[in-house]
């Protein structure tokens, strides 16, 4: 066995299909199995099984026995958001180091549970993210040579092209809530959490700030699924940091053919003397020739969004072949694990630790409030408005 | 002017289905002069108000004077738009970067 040991929370169906991978190839660690809470569900247990005998480990149906083995020093975390307040208490409280699917949990409380206890252990966390990723460390890079003057403003935007777009029902205008009790469905997610995620994280990330009040907007544009569900599937959230500076982001998803690649991703950095657009699409190569153009897969019921890895080959996707970037393929879930196991080797700090996730779930929680009761929410409120 | 030129082609296009229904704009303007400055805002703005066939019924904005403006609009029929204009005073180039969604697709155009 390697250096470290691995327990993975959660199985197929879950970001825990590539942080497997990585983990199984990061030459300090080894896996040494996946478990679930024991309430968990057992279509959620029958996949966590398939990633245990893909991989070969045992498979634990009590989260509680399994953190008893001292073999294991790295818990990665992805059970179903509803959960993730829990189960990484349970983790910490066991001393292992934790690495965190995004978004952290699904409650403000929870999230600050999650930061306490980690400083108390002294254990490392670290939430999956994009900080990594060479195109993004470039906007890091222009912020620090101050190349463009002091940084006032930014853009960050993330929409994933995935899923059949235009079944919304033509009309539909969803009322925002101010209620989260369920994140969790099998046919969609709650875009602006799950994906705005991404570019919130980037925005407390680079401009090393703390948001001090957001005005949210949320939208139901493509999809029926998350209609059905009555769930946002885009939304966007200014941000007005502490420092002055203030930041925009957009976070969703729409159809697999609204984009020639995965979707748009791009930092727009406002500086006092100059803008700089980076865009994780450019610089790139087209590609147009004689084969057939992209062709989006078959409904799946079980996964109409094009989440997660399909073994099926009725619903398998093809890989799109017109925008390819030259910086070659970035694999971010590689980029982002490695990074944490130095940390813990170095024992420093992660980029995006806990309390980073924590200061991101802030904003994206108000982020619906303000898109509910259409007002400028103040994080240093939020505590009390989720008590009202 | 080529940032009426880019609305329009985007305009025709939007009144001809490409997208199906216009649902969201994001227009980032940056500028190389400061008079441009609130002068495309309204011609962005504008725009918008076209693309969505109404007038928003928020408008919210936050800025630096010298250096830039954001705006986020509101329609009541759930439609959005995020607008950024701001000055480059070192490269002295007008620059356009748009997405426009719709429930069916989308239009892009990076200057």
């Amino acid at each position: 066995m390697n250096k470290y040991g691995v327990l993975l929370i959660g199985g197929r169906r879950t970001h825990q299909e590539m942080y497997a991978k990585v983990f199984n190839k990061h030459p300090l660690t080894s896996i040494v199995g996946i478990a679930d809470p024991i309430e968990t569900s057992s279509f959620r247990k029958k996949l966590s099984k398939k990633l245990a005998n893909e991989y070969q480990v045992p498979y634990f149906d009590n989260l509680n026995s399994a953190l008893e083995n001292q073999n294991v020093q790295i818990v990665s975390s992805a059970p179903e958001v509803e959960k993730r307040g829990e189960v990484a208490l349970k983790c910490i409280e066991a001393g292992k180091h934790l690495y965190l699917d995004k978004p952290l949990c699904g409650d403000i409380e929870e999230a600050k549970n999650i930061v306490i206890a980690a400083k108390k252990h002294s254990v490392k966390t670290q939430m999956f993210s994009m900080v990594h990723l060479p195109w993004v460390k470039k906007a890091k890079q222009e912020i620090t040579k101050n190349s463009l003057g002091k940084l006032k403003a930014l853009h960050i935007e993330n929409i994933f092209s995935k899923g059949k777009a235009g079944t919304v029902p033509k009309h539909r205008i969803r009322k925002e809530k101010t209620t989260f009790e369920k994140w969790t469905f099998t046919e969609a997610k709650r875009e602006m959490f799950d994906i705005g995620v991404y570019p919130i994280t980037l925005a407390n990330w680079l401009t090393k700030d703390s948001a001090k009040s957001v005005i949210g907007i949320t939208g139901n544009y493509i999809f029926k699924e998350h209609s059905d569900v009555d769930v946002e599937d885009f939304g966007s959230i200014l941000i007005k940091f502490k420092s002055g500076v203030n930041a925009s982001i957009i976070g969703g998803r729409f159809g697999w053919t609204s984009h020639p690649s995965s979707g748009p991703q791009k930092i727009i950095l406002i500086g006092e003397n100059s803008t700089k657009i980076l865009d994780s699409n450019n610089p790139r190569i087209e590609i147009y020739n004689n084969q057939k153009p992209f062709n989006p897969p078959p409904y799946n019921p079980l996964d109409p969004m094009g989440m997660w890895k399909e073994t099926s080959k009725k619903f398998f996707v093809e890989p799109k072949k017109t925008w390819i970037p030259i910086d070659g393929a970035q694999e971010i879930a590689e980029l982002d694990i490695n990074a944490f196991i130095d940390c813990i080797e170095k024992n420093k700090l992660p980029e995006i630790d806990a309390q980073m996730g924590y200061e991101t779930l802030k904003s994206i929680i108000a982020g619906y409030i303000s898109a509910s009761k259409n007002q400028e929410i103040y994080l240093s409120n939020l505590t009390d408005i989720l008590k009202i | 002017m080529f940032i009426e030129n880019l609305n329009t082609t985007s305009l025709n296009s939007i009144n001809n289905g490409d997208i199906g229904i216009p649902k969201f704009i994001r227009h980032t303007a940056i500028v190389n002069n400061p008079e441009n400055l609130k002068k495309y805002e309204k011609i962005i703005e504008d725009f918008c108000r076209s693309s969505f066939s109404k007038t928003e019924t928020q408008n919210i904005h936050v800025k630096d004077e010298s250096t830039y403006i954001t705006k986020l609009l509101k329609w009541d029929t759930g439609e959005g738009a995020l607008i950024t204009i701001s000055i480059d005073k070192i490269n002295l180039t007008e620059k356009f970067d748009v997405l426009i969604i719709g429930d069916k697709g989308s239009i892009y155009h990076s200057t």
